[in-house]
């Protein structure tokens, strides 16, 4: 048997049916007033997915899960005590390969106020630990995995979900903020542990607040130093951020005149880091223009 | 003479000029002192004043310029 409920995480709404009652529980946690009944809904779907148990003999002994979504499979199906992982992976994939009104670039995005900085970095970089500790110390959470920039403009619209924490940043997080709802782990996925992790009441309140990308910062996690900071050039930022980037060459000229528009419009840096506390106060001078651009 | 669909774009802080083929995805970046870039402002698009023998013979090979 399955249900189905839609995640109204603004810009784009989510149908999900599912055979799995955890996944739902999950996804009503984390999402909380912004997960809502199929049948209450009212507004416009954008995307129809599924989480569905595998078939056959296979769901009585070793059961799966598949994401699916408009006849598509993405993915190969995991274990069912990966379903909640495969959930947010199947909407992140849904966004960056069906997505045509932003340009999008793999990226966390965290703001103050009306400025925003993104922060481009490939798995393994520490992006998601630093944007999980920064929306809870002042930073409002745009989006932990992709930045949707409207295209001719500098401006990112928040796309706010949860945090993916994998291995040793699930016991971090949780010290940090014992009171924050984390997701059950989806154990030795391909990225390791993982969990998800709610976003900031902040974060959601204003998720209908476009910010101005102010600052391209590319970080990296690094154990020797609190924060070195390089600034960067404006041809080498645009080679980091296209190379971050999902959809700008499918554009066309609009895609990469946008990509340009950012990197001359904001400071450019890569910082390794391993004290957050540092990385804030740099990101804070970053939006108030304190930096050389 | 740039080819069409090839995007010219010289970086405001003159680390390089960008050659991007918005037709086959590819892209180079030029040192400015072998490519010099001007923005006519009665035009959206830039003309290229003059570039290096060397680094045109590139950008024709790899179809961001004609070869006249």
């Amino acid at each position: 048997m399955t249900s189905s409920f839609v995640l109204d995480c603004a810009p784009f709404a989510f149908n999900v049916e599912t055979s799995f009652s955890y996944v739902r529980d999950v996804a009503k946690c984390i999402y909380g007033n912004r997960f809502v009944e199929s049948t209450e809904f009212e507004g416009y779907v954008d995307y129809n997915v599924s989480v569905l148990n595998t078939t056959g003999l296979r769901r009585m002994f070793k059961p799966q899960a598949r994401f699916l979504s408009e006849g598509q499979e993405p993915f190969k199906p995991l274990d069912k005590s990966q379903g909640y992982a495969l959930l947010e992976w199947g909407l992140n994939w849904v966004v960056a390969t069906h997505e045509f009104s932003y340009v999008i670039v793999h990226s966390a995005v965290l703001a103050k106020g009306d400025k925003a900085v993104i922060l481009p970095a490939p798995s393994g970089s520490g992006k998601s630990t630093l944007t999980a500790y920064l929306s809870h110390h002042g930073w409002r959470l745009l989006s932990d995995e992709m930045a949707l920039i409207s295209p001719a403009t500098c401006r990112v619209t928040p796309f706010v979900r949860p945090v993916c924490l994998k291995n040793n940043a699930i016991e971090l997080v949780k010290a940090w903020f014992p009171d924050v709802y984390l997701s059950p782990v989806a154990p030795k996925t391909h990225k390791g542990d993982i969990v998800h992790m709610q976003p900031s009441v902040y974060s959601v309140s204003a998720s209908q607040e476009p910010a101005e990308v102010v600052g391209v910062v590319f970080p990296k996690y690094d154990p020797s130093c609190f924060l070195d900071i390089y600034q960067l050039d404006k041809a080498a930022c645009f080679k980091g951020l296209t190379h971050n980037a999902f959809n700008h060459n499918l554009m066309g000229e609009v895609g990469v005149r946008t990509m340009l528009d950012i990197v001359e419009k904001s400071a450019c840096f890569e910082i390794h880091y391993n004290d957050m506390n540092e990385v804030s106060a740099f990101l804070d001078e970053v939006v108030r223009g304190k930096v050389d651009v | 003479m740039v080819k069409k669909g090839v995007i010219v774009y010289s970086f405001g802080d003159a680390s390089g000029v960008l050659f991007y083929n918005t037709y086959t995805d590819e892209s180079i970046i030029v040192d400015v002192s072998e490519c010099v870039v001007t923005h006519d402002t009665s035009s959206d698009y830039p003309t290229i004043k003059s570039v290096s023998e060397s680094i045109k013979s590139v950008l024709i090979s790899k179809g961001f310029l004609t070869s006249d």
